[in-house]
């Protein structure tokens, strides 16, 4: 048989992974390797096979994600810093029937809006809220955040984070879990294909408790 | 004996080099160029095309979504 050239491979019939169609063209800002476009891709993903593009309305953050917007094609709303799960809150029970989600870093949703976070777990909304936790400040060049882990060194504490002085990181996600109105709350990272896959399928599980009214 | 014989497609201009890419291929397929795209990146590209399977764990694990892959069963 004769040897197939790339151009025999790549062909439209053969196609069996590209960008989805929920993602815009738009070069995104980040910086080369960042997880935002990764995360992104994972949400825009889930919309995709959920069927759910025009009843899907997100919200986003202050920080790096902040443009979030250009690069899903959905409806989506910019909240005050901090403030995305009270925005969510409001739109979810004005349109009960849409899926509402919101997506923060970690500077957005541990530091300035934990009193959000926390309250509308605590009443539990049923919103999706994914938060991306990189345990710095990446936008205003790599401070130390609540999140930062022991040890971790960011410019305002080169010698790593002393707990001593600088206090614990805050874990969030278990914090979150011990309220009795959350559902469902997974951590997960986005660094290898087998994370980037059980991502996926947690996000769509936290869309799917949206639709069971579980939030 | 059917065998798989995948291939990718990088929108190069898109990519950052980030090599994200290059440490999720488990066959070693992809490298970055010497050359440089319109950003300044040494972009993605199939060094050892004949490897590739079309598992597609480049273009999930590629933040910027720049990878399309395909994938044909050769007998
Ligand atoms: S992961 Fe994507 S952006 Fe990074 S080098 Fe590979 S193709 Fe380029
Ligand atoms: S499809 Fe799989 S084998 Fe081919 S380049 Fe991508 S990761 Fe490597």
């Amino acid at each position: 048989m004769a040897e197939l050239t790339i151009n025999d491979i790549i062909k439209e019939e053969n196609l069996v992974y590209k960008k989805t169609k929920v993602m815009t063209d738009n070069v995104m800002h980040y910086c080369p390797g960042c997880g935002h476009g990764t995360t992104h891709r994972l949400v825009a993903e889930v919309i995709e096979e959920l069927g759910i593009q025009d009843k899907t309305i997100g919200v986003t953050p202050v920080g790096c994600s902040v443009l979030m917007y250009n690069y899903l094609d959905i409806d989506m709303q910019e909240a005050a810093h901090g403030r995305a799960p009270a925005i969510a809150t409001a739109i979810k029970r004005v349109m009960p029937d849409k899926f509402v989600f919101t997506y923060q870093g970690d500077g957005d949703l541990a530091a300035i809006g934990t009193a959000e976070t926390i309250h509308s777990c605590n009443r539990g909304e049923n919103i999706t809220i994914i938060f991306v936790n990189n345990g710095i400040y990446g936008m205003t060049g790599g401070q130390m955040a609540p999140t930062t882990l022991a040890g971790m060194k960011a410019v305002t504490c080169p010698r790593g984070r002393d707990v001593n002085t600088m206090g614990y990181p805050l874990h969030i996600t278990e914090l979150i879990a011990q309220l009795p109105n959350v559902r469902f709350v997974t951590r997960q990272s986005v660094h290898t294909p087998a994370n980037v896959r059980k991502a996926k399928a947690a996000i769509r599980k936290a869309f799917e408790n949206q639709k069971d009214g579980k939030g | 004996m059917a065998k798989i014989r995948g291939a990718v497609k990088v929108d190069t201009e898109k990519c950052k080099g980030c090599s994200v890419c290059l440490g999720a291929c488990p066959m070693g397929v992809l490298d970055l160029a010497k050359e440089v795209n319109g950003k300044g990146y040494n972009y993605c590209y199939m060094k050892d095309p004949e490897k590739c399977i079309g598992c597609a764990s480049c273009a999930i694990v590629c933040p910027d979504g720049v990878i399309s892959v395909y994938k044909v069963k050769v007998d």
